[in-house]
């Protein structure tokens, strides 16, 4: 980030390369909107490389996110709130495969990731990029959330088999 | 599917895989869940789709239709 900020071009497209994901799939995350995503992907590099000189030097990370969740509210559009049915944890995992015999292999999970995060609800797309794309800690996904440990954990753990559920659908076409 | 296998049911290994994944569970917790997935194939599967699932996140690139729409806006920016 320091040579970035000195101005070294290829400084600057190394750290794009290695932040792009992370960066598009919070923004997706907040938005629920694939172009919404892409434009606060775009604007939060932009403003990256604007103000790099600025940059106070320590947690770079956390400065990206907040740019680029600060880009991602702007873009984001009027959505209709996806309602989160009240299942057990047992239907949930089974739509996400649970004690299914059939597989999705590494490359289809990553090109189906973007469009699976959309099709969830705003409360589960929020804890997972505070807890897995922004790899916050759980006390501090808990503290952004105003939920307890417990509760967190549980809202984390029913998000992730929703989106499994989610990329299990595509995978088999429903 | 919800057999007890090393004194644990597959329902409550479901409920810790979050808690699996983290490493935050009790030694006596992690033996029978670490018992009971040598011997259920089912709720091994599911783990590591678990887990690939929590990897993909932390990991994914772009479409390469973004990535190449981006690199062009930063060029002319």
């Amino acid at each position: 980030m320091h040579l970035a900020a000195g101005g070294d071009a290829r400084a600057f497209e190394t750290l794009v390369t290695r932040y792009r994901g992370r960066v598009y799939h919070v923004a997706l995350a907040i938005t629920g909107d694939e172009s919404a995503a892409e434009d606060a992907l775009q604007e939060t590099f932009l403003a990256v490389h604007r103000n790099a000189a600025t940059f106070g030097g320590v947690a770079f990370r956390a400065w990206l996110y907040t740019i680029a969740r600060h880009a991602a509210l702007r873009s984001r559009r009027r959505q209709v709130p996806v309602p989160v049915a009240d299942e057990t944890l047992e239907a949930l995992g089974e739509a996400a495969g649970w004690g299914a015999d059939d597989e999705l292999d590494g490359a289809t999970l990553r090109t189906r990731l973007a469009g699976a995060i959309a099709q969830l609800g705003a409360e589960d797309r929020e804890v997972l990029a505070l807890r897995d794309l922004e790899e916050r800690t759980t006390h501090e996904t808990a503290a952004a959330l105003g939920l307890s440990l417990q509760a967190t954990k549980s809202r984390l753990h029913r998000a992730r088999l929703r989106l499994a559920a989610k990329l299990r659908g595509e995978h088999h076409g429903s | 599917m919800d057999r007890d296998i090393g004194g644990i049911r597959c329902s409550e290994v479901l409920a810790r895989l979050g808690d699996v994944l983290e490493g935050d569970l009790l030694e006596a917790d992690r033996a029978r869940i670490t018992t009971h997935v040598a011997g259920c194939v089912e709720c091994r599967r599911f783990g590591v789709r678990y887990a690939d699932l929590v990897a993909a996140l932390r990991t994914s690139d772009v479409p390469p239709a973004v990535a190449a729409a981006l690199d062009a806006r930063l060029r002319v920016r």
